[in-house]
């Protein structure tokens, strides 16, 4: 007797949202190691695991076959959606498939509108739907399978309705013909089975259609069932017993991948129905690779034809532009030029600059501010073309690593726009390529720790307060980290006695195994795909939230596997404040020069960032930045390059950044691993840095080629399979031992390249970021009220909370004003103060309660005139108490105070005032009722409350008498004191964060009037203070300065709630009132 | 739909090679399976407080006539009687 053989047709996995259990990859490897002859993913009205799946298939030599499990709409009215198996057998088909899919996802979307105007009635994610019209419009090249037990055909078998079951199934047969439709028989030993494989043979004899076996897979491996039976629970949100009681879970665990013995032994009585998988599997031949047709054809702007030459047109521009941005011309600028356009054409890619550059060319027209960010900056022909705005020869950069000529992937150019008017750019996108041919790319959203043990904790009935204090005392994000710490807390005490089947052990495996499950699909930030082909023939399009917003079923991965091009039109809030903080400037009467052409050598700038004086600047503020750049100490551009690029987690985790620190420093002289990589590594005193250097050293020490080297970053950043990786190692060391590399040092090379290549920034990328980051240190320096309006207006952007904003602009002569109802517009603005200086106004918008509506009527009323008094603004503003209340109380209103500023004398007028909009203003009778002053502390608070910063001073100006009577210094005596000093200290926690690469290590920046402090907080000390340090937002803290070079910080021992410490000759419960509200305003 | 998992009287049985119930010793008398119906199997309520149930069920009719419902415990690794239909 023969070998059985067995291809699975259908087949599900995690893509098939909240019922499939297991990874297009584990399905892979599992049906390798089965031995079958092949195998389908039909994830329900879904390709977004295709790409994925064929990868991994081709990886295992195992023969793929795309297809989905379509929801169609009943056949009767009324009747229930079904299920039916479809799988291309051709190319067309996979078209067909990604029309149907779209179809089922799309069609009850309302017509979109072709400009601007808002899309009307848009519903959002729904369920899936296929007509049977849809249906018979797109039938080519399509093998149909009857379904499951929910399927067209089996379904109705199953209630004994053969009548029905048969219209089904000869409506079908017309559509497909006996060729292409077979009747799927699927035995999982289900109670119930025998009798419908009966019906269903009883039925293909009738009909004279084939049989084919199929298992209807849902995971794996027989583990995936309870991760399966879990999912299902969740999708309905009841636990797990009620979804049992609901009779919504299979009672068995056989929808894993059988084998072909298991599958022979099933369906004994029917080896036609197996040979069926065979002759199906042989014939199903399509594919995904849309390399060879993927762009649009370019239409030139001027005249909107089709370009007969792309690339004599990008050839034409490239030169164009040469004057603009080579005033003088050397060789190597032709050649580089030369070098370029010529991969560029043999890459036929000459159409995708030219896509890239029109984008750019619309959003400068309009304005609207933007650069190329990443590896594009790579290239000369990008920053001829006005896309990026670093010139590659002058910083070394690396052409190969944005495009090689042996490069096997698409080069992928990102932009950053002003964040605020990105929207224009994508609109602009759909108009000039038209809906059909442009989407945005998804992004698969995957379980993450918490979200995992909440929604499993859930199913499996924990106690709401276990599942919250599980999730928020974890430390890891991701679901396989968080499995094994939940594996120790339940093993802590007592590891012998633990039964399997304790309740956080079986919630630690199901946590394990949602492990890069995906849990929807969004969109992406900003992939944009743009396809010569109507886009659905090559990937499914599915609504998203956004009304108007269509997104391809592929993520950027899965679009770059897959041979498309996309083009990142990413939002970068900076830029939008580099915009505002110009036009602000210009408003002021100081414009500022063109931040484009400013030189890039300004010794006060240098000043400024050696000094960590970044609060605000782009990329260079946050608090490690801060910390690292009194040690790295900038004295020009390529420094801030570095300075962007050091502190990542890719030198940090590759052990560069203290060698680097060391040897600029002189401290340690400049040593290689190997002498071939000293030309490499030169630049940066011989630590890998940038991800450009990744490539290099692979070339320079074991002889890759450019783009087998750009293969290898790749793998490293993607963390490939482990079976992958290790091929690319031996390749690695191979190559190392022919350049006589002894195998020690080649494995430490390696090593490095792993640790560092995923959490690199491109030296190009760097690069562009670098020079943003000088602009907005520009800008901060020599017009801070214009910088800090736009920031306070662009909020939330950046590293810190709008109260540092505040208190940086404070420092740096630029006072904060409170809003006042005659003066405030809507937004911050700058306002001249009478000793000349420019301060800012705080904006309307910026009063907690104060609407669009209110905002309109305060400016509209002022119009006309002035308000006169509290009763003028109450009767011509017609505001809600409430809102007046809030005005007054945030200082809004202190115009109107006699004596100024008395906002309680206020409030108490207001009681006195009719405050509803009169026709005719109400004469209000002057009273003054003799009320204590507003503590400068309370009006402080308030203005917390209501504004979220405090105007006038910092909040720990107010207790500085009381901290130094008990001799607790600010923060600015602390950053005077020697090395290993205890100090004693207070402020407000501006800053908390626990960096992955820290080793449990906690940072915090504490704000008092004078700055910021860094404490550090050791795991222990953290794990000990953590209710001070996490919940109290005033906090005292004690400790040992610590001091690197110029850089400062506090290695925290104690800590106590401010407030408690003050307790004593303090009033306790005014200090508890300020506390509570305190919090309930910071977070 | 609610599930009930009740629990079985233990019954000695001798199997084939495939775990296929052949004849089954019960209350001092041997009962000899002529014809299997129905085969279907349980694996449930892992979740659940009372523990997991796995079991392959088999419905057969045996040579007196007798339609019966016996259950194969993977837990317990042990075969019982379910259900007796007179």
């Amino acid at each position: 007797m023969t070998e059985p053989e067995y291809a699975e047709l259908h087949c599900h996995s995690y893509f098939s949202l909240l019922d499939g259990a297991s990874s297009p990859e584990a399905l892979v490897e599992q049906a390798a190691a089965l031995g079958l002859r092949a195998l389908a993913l039909t994830d329900h009205d879904s390709l977004a695991g295709a790409v994925r799946f064929a990868l991994a298939a081709r990886a295992a030599s195992l023969h793929a076959i795309l297809g989905t499990e379509i929801t169609l709409a009943s056949l009767d009215a009324g009747g229930s959606p079904c299920h039916l198996t479809l799988l291309a057998e051709t190319q067309e088909g996979y078209a067909t498939l990604c029309r149907l899919i779209t179809a089922a996802r799309c069609d009850v979307l309302p017509p979109l509108p072709e400009d601007e105007e808002p899309v009307i009635g848009w519903p959002g994610k729904v369920s899936p739907l296929l007509s049977w019209e849809r249906l018979a419009q797109h039938t080519t090249g399509i093998i149909a399978l009857s379904g499951c037990a929910r399927g067209s055909v089996a379904a109705p078998l199953a209630r004994g309705e053969f009548d029905a079951a048969l219209a089904v199934a000869e409506r079908l047969r017309e559509m497909w013909g006996p060729d292409h439709l077979y009747l799927e028989v699927q035995h999982q030993n289900r109670p119930g089975d025998d009798l419908l494989v009966r019906r269903l043979r009883e039925m293909a004899r009738r009909l004279d259609l084939p049989l084919v076996a199929t298992h209807n897979v849902h995971y794996a491996t027989r583990e995936g069932s309870r991760l399966r039976d879990a999912l299902l629970a969740i999708d309905a949100s009841v636990t797990l017993g009620e979804a049992c009681r609901q009779g919504l879970l299979p009672a068995t665990s056989t929808a894993s991948l059988q084998s072909a013995q298991e599958m022979a032994r099933r369906f004994a009585g029917l080896p036609p129905a197996l040979a069926s998988t065979l002759a199906i599997a042989e014939r199903c031949q399509a594919s995904i690779d849309f390399a060879q047709h993927r762009l649009p054809q370019f239409r030139d702007p001027e005249t909107d034809q089709p370009l007969a030459n792309e690339f004599a047109y990008l050839y034409q521009l490239c030169h164009d532009n040469l004057d603009r941005r080579y005033p003088t011309l050397r060789p190597a600028v032709i050649n580089q030029l030369a070098h370029e356009l010529d991969v560029i054409e043999k890459a036929h890619l000459a159409g995708y600059f030219l896509i890239v550059w029109d984008i750019v060319r619309f959003a400068r027209a309009r304005g609207i501010r933007c650069q190329g960010r990443g590896s594009a900056a790579n290239s000369i022909v990008a920053y001829l073309l006005g896309i990026t705005s670093i010139d590659p020869l002058a910083h070394g950069l690396l052409f190969e690593r944005f495009l090689s000529e042996d490069r096997h992937t698409t080069p992928d150019i990102d932009i950053d726009f002003a964040a605020d008017r990105r929207e224009e750019v994508i609109q602009y996108c759909y108009r000039r390529y038209g809906r059909a041919h442009t989407a945005m790319v998804c992004n698969v959203v995957t379980y993450r720790a918490r979200s995992a043990i909440r929604d499993l904790g859930k199913a499996l009935e924990f106690p709401e307060a276990v599942l919250d204090r599980l999730s928020t005392g974890l430390e890891s994000h991701s679901p396989r980290a968080a499995a094994a710490e939940l594996e120790v807390m339940a093993r802590a005490g007592d590891e012998a006695t633990l039964p399997a089947d304790h309740p956080l052990l079986l919630l630690a495996g199901l946590v394990r195994g949602l492990d890069g499950c995906p849990r929807h699909l969004s969109i992406h930030s900003g992939g944009m795909l743009i396809t010569g082909p109507p886009l659905d023939t090559i990937v499914p399009l599915e609504p998203a939230t956004m009304p108007g917003r269509v997104v391809a079923q592929w993520d950027k991965d899965s679009c770059e596997d897959a041979g498309l091009v996309k083009i990142d039109l990413l939002g970068l809030g900076m830029l939008g404040a580099i915009s505002e903080a110009v036009a602000q400037a210009e408003i002021m009467g100081e414009p500022a020069p063109d931040l484009e052409r400013i030189p890039l050598d300004d010794p006060e700038i240098y000043a400024l960032l050696r000094r960590g004086d970044t609060i605000g600047a782009f990329q260079v503020e946050s608090r490690a930045q801060q910390q690292m750049l009194p040690r790295l100490l900038p004295e020009r551009f390529e420094d801030i390059v570095v300075q962007v690029a050091i502190v990542r987690p890719g030198p940090i985790q590759g052990g560069a950044v203290h060698p680097y620190l060391r040897r600029r420093a002189g401290l340690e002289p400049v040593s290689y691993l190997h002498p071939t990589l000293a030309p490499v590594l030169n630049d940066t005193l011989g630590v890998l840095l940038f991800q450009e250097q990744v490539l290099r050293v692979a070339v320079a020490a074991a002889g890759f080629s450019p783009g087998e080297a750009d293969l290898l970053r790749r793998a490293l950043a993607r963390k490939n399979s482990e079976a992958a990786m290790e091929a690319m190692r031996r390749r690695f060391l191979e190559g190392a031992r022919e350049k006589g590399i002894d195998a020690g040092t080649a494995s430490a090379i390696f090593g490095q390249l792993e640790g560092f290549a995923g959490y690199g920034f491109p030296k190009s990328h760097a690069a562009s970021f670098a020079l943003i980051a000088y602009q907005s240190m520009w800008l901060k320096h020599y017009r801070p009220a214009a910088f800090y309006t736009a920031l306070l207006n662009l909020q939330p952007m950046g590293f810190y909370p709008i109260e540092v904003l505040a208190g940086d602009a404070r420092r740096h002569g630029v006072e904060i004003l409170p809003p006042d109802v005659n003066r405030s517009r809507e937004k911050y603005t700058p306002e001249r103060t009478g000793r000349g200086r420019w301060a800012l106004r705080t904006g309307l918008a910026s009063v907690a309660g104060m609407g669009d509506a209110a905002i309109v009527r305060v400016l509209a009323a002022r119009a006309e005139s002035p308000f006169n008094d509290l009763a003028d603004f109450c009767a011509r503003a017609g505001l809600d108490r409430d809102v007046v209340t809030s005005l007054i109380r945030a200082g809004a209103c202190d115009g109107f105070a006699d004596p100024p500023g008395d906002r309680r004398a206020l409030l108490w007028r207001l009681g006195e005032i009719d405050v509803r909009p009169a026709e005719l203003p109400i004469p209000a009778t002057e009273s003054h009722a003799d009320l204590p002053d507003l503590e400068p502390l309370e009006r402080t608070l308030w203005e917390y409350e209501l504004l979220g910063l405090t105007p006038g001073v910092q909040l720990m100006q107010h207790y500085r008498k009381e901290l130094g009577k008990r001799r607790i210094c600010g923060t600015w005596e602390v950053k005077q004191m020697a090395r290993g000093a205890r100090a004693r200290t207070a402020g407000l926690v501006a800053i908390r964060q626990r960096p992955q690469t820290a080793h449990g290590i906690v940072f915090m920046s504490l704000e008092d009037e004078s700055g910021l402090l860094d404490l550090v907080v050791k795991p222990e000390v953290w794990e000990r203070l953590r209710p001070v340090l996490k919940g109290a937002l005033l906090v005292y803290v004690e400790g040992e300065v610590q001091r690197t070079g110029l850089a400062v910080s506090l290695l925290v021992r104690e800590a106590a709630p401010l407030l408690q410490v003050l307790e004593g000759e303090t009033d306790p419960q005014a200090s508890r009132q300020a506390q509570n509200k305190l919090q309930r305003s910071f977070f | 739909m609610t599930r009930i998992w009740s629990e079985g009287e233990p019954i000695r049985m001798e199997t084939d090679g495939e775990n296929r119930p052949v004849r089954f010793l019960w209350c001092g008398r041997r009962h000899q399976i002529q014809q299997i119906v129905q085969r279907w199997q349980v694996d449930s309520d892992w979740w659940s407080s009372e523990g997991r149930v796995w079991r392959d069920y088999v419905a057969a009719i045996t040579t007196d006539g007798v339609l019966l419902v016996l259950y194969y415990d993977h837990l317990g690794a042990e075969w019982r009687l379910a259900k007796i239909y007179d």
